[in-house]
């Protein structure tokens, strides 16, 4: 038997420039699409351009830098502050609805499936879907949340038009959207710990809380990597959340957002708004870093 | 048959690829085909006058035989305009475009360094055409239209609707008749009106503040306020040199004018609907027309009056300028040029797409399309309708001016940036800040701007 016939596809000689042309088709189109708008945005961040067509493109070295970090530093601090409060609020929520809910839906049963399809499902709506549905439900001129609140609480809520309330509703759809993948990422975790551990701690005579503290929450430790690190990472650079349904206003412009206002708003300023996403590039990598560290580093203590 | 197989293979990659390859080809041949004869024109949603503009691209349509329009939509929320604006800039795939008219502002002096941005960038960087020798720009007040595009010279772009935004208030006449209330002239009546509704258990003001439009109260006090005693065609002078001073040094956010009307702001914000900060706009209009006894004002520009009365064709409203000032005689309507047409210099189709703007600005069209926009017109030939909500207007647009919100901004001072004003979402009653402390901050902001 020859060695042509063996092999899964393509004859001798192309064999030779498959493999090639497999490697070149991707790196081609992360040349076009990843590096090339990434080094763009580098050299733009060093220019004042609007991004309009016929505009001037003029090279300014680090007035956008200079300029954000003295009469534009307010907005920025407070930006950071706001992305910082918005990823925090997400990542701690996301996690604990998440594992509480694979707790709850790991085992298979009759009608757990569709729980978890369910509890997964926005997770594929449009973020535009999605900012639309929870924009009516939290008007509080004809939405459904301002009675409800009413006749709870008492008094009345601007909802997304408060500066206390905006930002956590936003975290609070998000973690909506997103938690069901979080849950799927700890059910698989979960399946993967042996019963025969569980059995053991039970004949020793631990409690479920000791064998959650003990066994469970430990040997989860890379799936909470997965998810933390996803988590956050996401969380960092969301704008399309906050564009439908505050458009930044009201204390919730995070740093995706500012970045988005700048470069392609009313006013569009692609020079400064270049300069804010390298911004996020720097504090993504350094967040990401520390973080990716500090839990791999917990996984190898564990 | 290995050899066969062999053979199959790379055939059966070819019979895969070509349904890839045709599909790839079509989307190629139908952008070319689509572009010999498709115009495109693009403008942001406002129900009304997309209804309208459809209406005259169906005529156009079968007035020019084998010619498609193509016309894209997008609200002006959520920033979706300027995204679908910058997406067909970038593409160069538009052939007639809506811009939001400008004035001579906004080219500073060459002395402040200031690039025009948006619109103005476009228009200074000759992206659109000249239209000043097009015979169409004889049907139009040619005042107007060099305040709205003109720029050394040219004219640039064709302003078809003037509203008014700010100072725009819409009133429940049945509302103000049951308690026994008239329009209110001046300042002190307004705030009186508003006082007897509030004690009657009615809450008096409605407003979209979670799209900011409590920034037309705001704008139109303080407009009203700076062209007090002056004459409304001296509305540029005004607004210049109130530029050049802001650069100068001589006014700032903080002065007299600005706490004046900040403090006139705050009054009226004491009476809005408690939760209006979470009021969209998208369903500000439609409430208001929908709950005809409470809110017996509505803050909005006068381009939403089609949009209440067919939300609620059976409620008798008007619609008038806020009375900012103490003279009824200084409470004008603010005009604010809107919706501008303009040709792209790199348009696909500029000869056609000339001849859209001399069909859609022909009388008989136009002034079907400003009746259903509820637009004043900028034709002096062709007369603003009279709605059932229009009657305020019709007397009184021709003594309103044209006015202008922001000073000329640094170039160092970014989006969001309190040089530009304070931001009324974060100020009383919507945020925590008092306005005063705001425009302090402002002031600060913009002095610091200017040296920078």
């Amino acid at each position: 038997m020859s060695s042509s016939t063996t092999c899964p596809f393509g004859t001798r000689r192309t064999r030779r420039w498959i493999p090639w042309l497999s490697v070149a088709v991707p790196s081609l189109g992360w040349l076009v699409f990843g590096l090339y708008p990434s080094l763009a945005t580098v050299y733009y961040s060093f220019t004042t351009y609007s991004g309009l067509p016929g505009t001037p493109m003029t090279f300014c070295g680090l007035c956008n830098y200079r300029d954000m970090f003295t009469s534009n530093y307010s907005q920025l601090s407070q930006a950071v502050v706001t992305t910082l409060e918005y990823v925090g609020g997400v990542t701690v929520l996301q996690i604990g609805l998440g594992l509480g809910l694979a707790l709850l839906l790991q085992r298979r049963r009759f009608g757990y499936g569709l729980y978890r399809a369910l509890i997964f499902m926005p997770q594929v709506f449009s973020v535009t879907i999605v900012g639309v549905l929870f924009s009516l439900l939290l008007d509080p001129s004809s939405g459904p949340a301002e009675a409800v609140y009413h006749s709870v609480i008492g008094g009345y809520s601007s909802f997304l038009g408060d500066s206390n309330l905006a930002i956590w509703l936003i975290v609070l759809v998000n973690v909506w959207m997103f938690s069901g993948y979080t849950m799927l990422v700890y059910i698989a975790g979960l399946r993967r710990i042996p019963p025969e551990v569980y059995e053991a701690a039970s004949l020793d005579g631990a409690g479920a809380i000791r064998r959650f503290w003990k066994i469970t929450w430990p040997l989860l430790a890379p799936s909470t990597t997965v998810n933390v690190f996803l988590t956050v990472m996401g969380s960092l650079g969301e704008y399309a959340l906050i564009l439908v349904l505050t458009q930044g206003q009201y204390h919730t412009q995070t740093l995706g957002m500012f970045m988005f206002n700048t470069a392609f708003g009313v006013n569009p300023d692609l020079g400064l708004g270049s300069m804010l996403a390298m911004v996020q590039f720097v504090l993504t990598a350094v967040i990401g870093g520390v973080l990716l560290w500090a839990l791999r580093r917990r996984e190898v203590s564990l | 048959m290995a050899r066969i197989l062999r053979h199959r293979r790379p055939l059966a990659a070819v019979a895969a690829c070509l349904p890839l390859a045709a599909g790839l080809t079509a989307c190629g041949s139908g952008s070319a085909g689509s572009s010999s004869d498709t115009l495109v024109v693009a403008m942001w949603t406002n129900p009304a006058a997309v209804q309208a503009t459809q209406a005259i691209d169906t005529a156009f349509e079968k007035a020019h035989p084998g010619v498609t329009i193509k016309l894209q939509t997008a609200p002006t929320t959520a920033g979706a305009w300027p995204a679908l604006q910058s997406s067909l800039l970038a593409s160069k795939d538009v052939d007639v475009l809506a811009q939001f008219a400008q004035s001579p502002t906004k080219y500073p002096s060459a002395a402040t360094k200031i690039q025009p941005s948006g619109t103005a960038a476009l228009v200074a960087n000759k992206q659109f055409l000249d239209l000043s020798s097009q015979p169409f720009m004889q049907r139009f007040d040619p005042a107007t239209q060099k305040f709205t595009m003109g720029y050394q010279g040219g004219v640039y772009g064709v302003t078809t609707a003037e509203y008014v935004n700010n100072t725009g208030l819409f009133y429940k006449k049945d509302l103000l008749a049951k308690y026994g209330l008239a329009v209110p002239t001046t300042f002190d009546e307004f705030i009186g009106d508003l006082k007897t509704l509030k004690s009657k258990g009615v809450s008096p003001v409605f407003v979209a503040g979670k799209d900011g439009y409590q920034s037309i109260i705001w704008f139109g006090i303080y407009n009203q306020l700076l062209m007090q005693d002056q004459p409304a065609s001296s509305a540029v002078n005004v607004w210049m040199q109130r530029d050049q001073q802001f650069w100068n040094g001589q006014q700032n956010w903080n002065s007299p004018v600005y706490q004046e009307a900040a403090k006139r702001y705050e009054e009226v914000m004491s009476y809005i609907e408690p939760n209006a900060g979470g009021v969209p706009a998208a369903t500000a209009s439609g409430v208001w027309a929908t709950k005809a006894d409470d809110f017996p004002f509505f803050v909005d520009g006068s381009f939403d009056g089609n949009t209440i009365a067919q939300a609620n064709p059976s409620l008798n409203f008007g619609f008038f300028a806020v009375p900012g000032a103490d003279n009824a005689a200084w409470n004008r309507a603010d005009l604010a040029p809107d919706l501008t047409w303009a040709v792209p210099t790199w348009a696909k189709h500029r000869k056609l797409a000339l001849e859209y703007l001399d069909f859609f600005t022909q009388q008989s069209n136009y002034a079907a399309w400003i009746k259903a926009t509820g637009s004043v017109s900028t034709e002096p030939a062709v007369p603003t309708p009279s709605l059932k909500w229009t009657d305020w207007l019709t007397t009184h647009a021709a003594q309103g001016f044209i006015g202008t919100t922001l000073p000329w901004l640094p170039p160092s001072a970014g989006n969001g940036n309190p040089a530009g004003g304070p931001t009324l979402t974060d100020t009383l009653p919507f945020g925590t800040e008092p306005l005063a402390a705001a425009l302090d901050k402002s002031a600060s902001a913009y002095t610091a701007a200017v040296k920078g």
